[in-house]
């Protein structure tokens, strides 16, 4: 996981791929907004549709990310690297 | 104010007279414009705010009970919106810059975002709109100083424009008469609490929230899918008449539910339960029920993690000692269409009800199948229990069953752990092909169980998810009620027993039809089988059977309904409607 994170203009980039079922509907999509609380960083999540602050459920809903969707987590501050790998994982656990 | 009346869809049946009470606090709330000095102490009112709304939501939370995990889900999610900064940054910064109150700042923010949500492409995004508003007023609530105070004064009927899982579950239900919403349908929270309480209640109430007036006296018709606003004594004489005749019937079908249902000219039929979990089961005895002629078994599977032998072992043993010397029928493993496993998702089938589900999924994943069976044979040792065989197409499936069964048979033989010798075996018959082969089937088989809304979905070739062609979802078919016919007797002339555990067995109409036919067995949801009850017990065999005759030799759907319609009104007289059908209501195309 660690090493696919890549240094951007804009902060830490981590390029994922969604397996979920349904795509984040309303129970992952609260879930995932959680964890991403948990940190300090300036979290982003940029989908085909457009880009939206993964602490938000709202925002991540509607980003309405399919199946199989290819997604980017950019993280700006200090618990950035954290956070990338924090929600990369959660991610996985949601998917299980 | 003048008499009108407005329609819904009728979900819990009954009548009920009383004073129109709000859910929600629907009056206006305060939009004021406030000074630079004030910013913080409206910022700090809605911070404040939130955090109570979701201090409440979750203490709410910890009183779902087990069995409405889900409930838990819908409350958490709007927890998370409580909190959210979509909504609550953009409150807080509107505040600032626009210099209004916090109540206004956040009606402005909650009716932006609906906007956003409604406008979405995706019908389950454009229902989450619903879950802001449901915050957004909880929040406006707070705000205003008003207690979440649900203790109803009086009788009254409730009126929402809906009920989320939190309303429902924070309700004081005591003294409520009838529930109305503007929203919702026949699978929603209000549907399901409603029934559960004996509540008559409507939900998709056209023009509702204009119409309804705090403490308004209305008449709420659970049966007819109406309400009345301003009855004059003419509407309240009628309708009180008719309260206290279905009351009165509804307690005598509850006070009679454990007398036996045997026609008038002493023919008995079984009338069983439909159940899927072992809490339900404190139903069966108050519901007179004889035995489970059903028990889904999904449920267990859709936590997460596929259950243990163990863990299947207990909750089967479980409900065959609770349902004491009455016969629990497990329909195995019947996950697809609705219900789906992971296994199964993965599998991405673009028409799941026509792909690897039932019986095909289980003989595909045998490890799955195999645990489910063993856990089955071990509760088998000391309980009554049957097995039933979901999407049954062809004899192998059973034939392959049986030798599965023999293995694991010889398997806990071997591992010394009591066990059923054999249990009797039982097919759903649900597909044409089982109806076109049941002949053989019967002979394969110990007994039958027909699931009337799969077998009608097939027949007619119909996806039960799309409305543009639900108007063929006809039980009066002549497609449908020649299989009905041509599978009991088959059956009988095996010497095999029948029941039939879809809707159609709760109907009026379907039930004499199946009665006619010479059914052993009928199962319904609890909640149905004292009327089912009831109702047989004022018919009899014979009447039945030529009514049975003349629906078989009717091509015309309309003219089987008249007929059926006509005796049974001829019978129960006006008690009929008292009963739940689904029959004569859809059938314009």
């Amino acid at each position: 996981m660690e090493e696919r994170i890549e240094e951007t203009t804009r902060g830490l980039a981590l390029r994922l791929t969604l397996n979920l079922r349904g795509g984040l509907h309303a129970r992952p999509a609260a879930r995932l907004a959680r964890e991403a609380q948990r940190y300090a960083a300036d979290i982003q999540l940029i989908g085909e549709t457009g880009e939206v602050d993964a602490k938000s459920m709202l925002d991540i809903l509607s980003l309405a990310p399919p199946c199989n969707a290819e997604l980017t987590l950019l993280a700006k501050g200090d618990d950035a690297r954290e956070a990338l790998c924090g929600l990369a994982r959660f991610l996985t656990t949601l998917q299980e | 104010m003048a008499r009108a009346v407005l329609f819904g869809t009728p979900v819990s049946p009954g009548i009920s007279i009383g004073s129109i009470r709000f859910m929600h606090d629907m009056r206006v709330s305060e939009e004021r414009r406030i000074g630079p000095h004030e910013v913080e102490t409206e910022r700090d009112a809605l911070r404040a705010a939130a955090a109570s709304v979701r201090a409440a939501l979750e203490k709410t939370m910890r009183n779902v009970p087990e069995d409405l995990a889900e409930y838990r889900d819908v409350i958490a999610a709007q927890m998370e919106l409580a909190r959210d900064p979509k909504l609550l940054d953009a409150a807080l910064a509107r505040i600032e810059h626009k210099k209004i109150c916090a109540s206004w700042a956040l009606n402005h923010t909650v009716e932006e975002l609906c906007a956003l949500f409604r406008g979405m492409d995706d019908p389950y995004l454009r229902d989450r709109a619903q879950d802001i508003r449901a915050v957004g007023l909880r929040l406006r609530e707070c705000l205003a100083g008003a207690q979440h105070d649900n203790a109803v004064s009086g009788s009254s009927v409730l009126v929402a424009e809906d009920l989320s899982p939190a309303d429902v579950m924070e309700l004081n239900l005591d003294d409520v008469l009838a529930i109305l919403t503007a929203e919702g349908g026949p699978t929603s929270h209000t549907a399901i609490l409603s029934r559960g309480l004996h509540i008559p209640a409507l939900v998709g109430v056209t023009g509702l929230l204009n119409t309804a007036r705090e403490d308004e006296r209305i008449i709420v018709d659970g049966l007819g899918g109406c309400v009345l606003f301003g009855p004059d004594e003419n509407d309240l004489a009628r309708y009180t008449a008719r309260r206290d005749e279905y009351t009165a019937w509804e307690s005598h079908t509850r006070r009679t539910a454990h007398w036996p249902a045997e026609m008038c000219d002493g023919v008995r039929v079984a009338v069983q339960a439909n159940l899927e979990s072992l809490e339900e089961l404190d139903a069966l005895s108050r519901c007179g029920a004889d035995g489970v002629g059903l028990y889904r078994t999904e449920f267990a599977y859709l936590k997460g993690d596929l259950p243990t032998e163990e863990e299947l072992f207990r909750e089967y043993a479980a409900v065959a000692a609770k349902a004491g010397s009455g016969r629990v029928v497990f329909r195995t493993l019947d996950a697809g269409a609705d219900k789906m496993l992971r296994a199964q998702a993965a599998l991405k089938e673009p028409n799941p009800a026509l792909g690897l589900r039932g019986i095909r999924f289980c003989l595909r994943h045998q490890g799955i199948f195999r645990t489910q069976l063993r856990a089955l044979l071990r509760a088998g040792a000391a309980g009554n229990l049957a097995l039933l065989l979901p999407m049954i197409s062809g004899l192998a499936e059973v034939q392959a069953v049986r030798r599965i069964l023999q293995e694991l048979r010889q398997e806990l033989q071997a591992q010394n752990l009591p066990h059923a010798p054999a249990l009797p075996l039982g097919v759903m018959v649900e597909t044409p092909a089982a109806v076109m082969i049941c002949d053989a089937l019967a002979r394969e088989c110990d007994f039958f169980s027909i699931g009337t809304n799969d077998l009608i979905h097939y027949l007619m070739a119909i996806d039960r998810n799309n409305r543009h062609v639900s108007y063929l979802h006809e039980p009066l078919h002549p497609a449908v009620v020649r299989s009905l016919k041509r599978v009991i007797d088959a059956a009988h002339r095996e010497g095999i027993g029948v029941s039939v555990c879809g809707e159609l067995a709760s109907d009026p109409y379907g039930l004499a039809l199946l009665l006619g036919m010479g059914v052993d067995a009928v199962s319904a949801a609890p909640r149905f089988v004292p009327g089912m009850k009831h109702m047989i017990r004022q018919l009899d065999a014979e009447t039945c059977m030529d009514l049975a005759h003349s629906v078989l030799m009717s091509t015309d759907v309309m003219a089987s309904q008249r007929m059926l319609r006509e005796k049974l009104h001829q019978f129960l007289g006006t008690e009929l409607a008292f009963h739940t059908t689904s029959l004569s209501s859809h059938s314009q195309p």
